[in-house]
């Protein structure tokens, strides 16, 4: 099956500050996959690769086929992208916006969208600026699914908008990609949002260290170990040499949580291989969101 | 494609390029009226002779019009196609993007000369209506290099606009101060009337030359 999205040895910078080097992974299609990372890692930088915004300083990005900075525009027809902020005309209607992308996509579904920004209850000559960022979000929403693309690009699809109009995304998301039929490759700061809805996920580090695994596996696999009592700074740097075992250690006052892929049994052995005459060591329950800051460090 | 990028310029510019006509418009009808004063206030061989023999212009209050009209339009034009980069929105549409570009140009283009048809039109108008015929040929001849520059400063506005880079972005600005300047040089009137036609090869030039800031928004490197 050929990957909607390759990515091969990409390397990128902003003069000398490195983002990434030799970068390296593939999207496979019918699947919807999440770009998660901390601030600064690069998500938006990746996103801009991909969407041909940006020509990367070596390496290959290939989009449906095509190099991503030089996609042809049959190609482009095929590909849905939702800018950050949901960018879109403001100064044109619900109608006028509609009118304006139809004849650009020969499959365009004009009926979808008008299903979806109906549930906006607004009349149809409302000017996009006057409206909320999750009514906009609606309409943008509505435009992507109308052109009916095989990939879907969205960039930061959650900002700005509220509980509400971030579950009527996802769930009309969900409806439009029960088929199978269509990719999307996302990044998100809402962790919480990727269970039940993202199939893979994608971890990008600092310097472009990237782990690409299903959201299941992760969950199933990453786990949070507790080491209760208070250890001094010498305690932790010792743990820390036992990289890597342990992904990453978060001290408190009163407990260390340790983060691995590795069983209980593996861990408390490799704590005593370093003598490390510890106190009880226990498996705690971790939300999505606990496991990706456990998994990425809170700073 | 193209009819949806057209309606999509007009629904963006309308009420402003409705403005800009207004006020050429008032401009047009001010400079008719000083003209008319003229020939109240003093014999009409008077001022035939100071037009004519002095070359005095009556009609110089169009000489910047056109410049600043230009950058204008272009200011509408782009501004809101650079604020958060919502050119790219275009740029993603299924067409080859030299080709948006130079729609985008052309409608500005013409939506900038239409604000400047009733100042050709009334120029034209009481140019014939107080002077001999003869004199038609000399006032487009001054007022022709005027309107360009009035071309070329939209253009240089959108090589200013669309360039990402903020050091070649101040180049451009060098360039629209310069190209526009060219044709805005003191002179007598008619006095480009030789060169008319070289004119011409700067205002074409740049037309092709916002590809390269369109370029360089796209891809945010060149090579």
């Amino acid at each position: 099956m050929t990957p909607v999205i390759e990515v091969e040895h990409l390397s990128h910078s902003y003069g000398k500050r490195k983002i990434y080097e030799d970068l390296n992974f593939s999207i496979a299609p019918g699947k919807t996959y999440a770009l998660l990372g901390k601030n600064g890692v690069g998500k938006t930088t990746l996103i801009q690769i991909l969407m041909g915004f940006l020509r990367p300083i070596s390496g290959w990005c290939r989009v449906l086929g095509e190099d991503s900075y030089n996609i042809p525009p049959n190609t482009r027809a095929r590909i849905g992208l939702l800018f950050e902020g949901h960018l879109s005309y403001e100064f044109m209607s619900i109608t006028q916006i509609e009118t304006f992308y139809a004849p650009f996509f020969p499959n365009w579904n004009r009926d979808l969208y008008y299903h979806l920004v109906d549930k906006l209850r607004l009349p149809h000559s409302h000017l996009i600026k006057n409206m909320s960022c999750g009514q906009r979000s609606q309409v943008v929403l509505g435009l992507i699914m109308a052109q009916q693309p095989e990939l879907l690009l969205l960039d930061d699809y959650s900002i700005g908008l509220d509980a509400g109009y971030r579950r009527l995304f996802l769930d009309d998301m969900k409806e439009y990609l029960k088929d199978g039929k269509r990719t999307v490759f996302l990044t998100s700061h809402v962790i919480q949002d990727m269970v039940g809805f993202v199939d893979e996920v994608i971890f990008l580090e600092r310097g472009g260290k990237l782990f690409q695994t299903s959201l299941q596996q992760f969950e199933d696999s990453f786990c949070c170990y507790r080491l209760k009592g208070h250890y001094d700074h010498n305690t932790v740097q010792c743990i820390e040499a036992i990289n890597p075992v342990i992904k990453n250690i978060e001290a408190h006052a009163d407990f260390i949580d340790l983060f691995s892929f590795r069983s209980l049994d593996t861990v408390a052995d490799a704590l005593k291989d370093i003598d490390m005459s510890l106190g009880n060591i226990e498996k705690i329950p971790m939300t999505l969101e606990d496991a990706f800051i456990g998994y990425t460090g809170r700073y | 494609m193209i009819r949806s990028i057209f309606f999509k310029e007009f629904y963006k510019i309308r009420w402003f390029m409705l403005m800009i006509l207004l006020v050429n418009l008032a401009v047009s009808i001010y400079v008719m009226i000083t003209t008319r004063r003229l020939f109240i206030l003093d014999h009409p061989e008077i001022v035939w002779y100071r037009v004519l023999a002095l070359e005095q212009i009556n009609y110089d209050d169009f000489k910047y019009l056109p410049m600043f009209t230009g950058i204008i339009v272009a200011v509408i034009q782009y501004l809101p196609e650079m604020w958060q980069q919502r050119l790219r929105l275009s740029l993603h549409l299924p067409m080859s993007s030299w080709k948006l570009v130079f729609i985008h140009v052309l409608i500005g283009l013409s939506a900038f000369s239409l604000t400047l048809l009733p100042d050709a039109a009334i120029l034209t108008w009481i140019t014939g209506k107080f002077f001999p015929y003869q004199a038609l040929f000399t006032v487009w001849m001054t007022a022709l290099p005027w309107f360009m520059a009035g071309g070329v400063a939209y253009l240089g506005c959108t090589l200013v606009l669309l360039e990402p880079n903020l050091k070649l972005k101040a180049f451009n600005m060098i360039i629209l101060a310069a190209a526009t300047g060219l044709y805005l040089q003191p002179a007598v009137p008619g006095g480009y009337a030789k060169i008319i036609g070289f004119l011409l090869l700067p205002l074409i030039l740049m037309i092709f030359s916002v590809l390269l800031p369109a370029y360089r928004f796209r891809y945010r490197r060149v090579g």
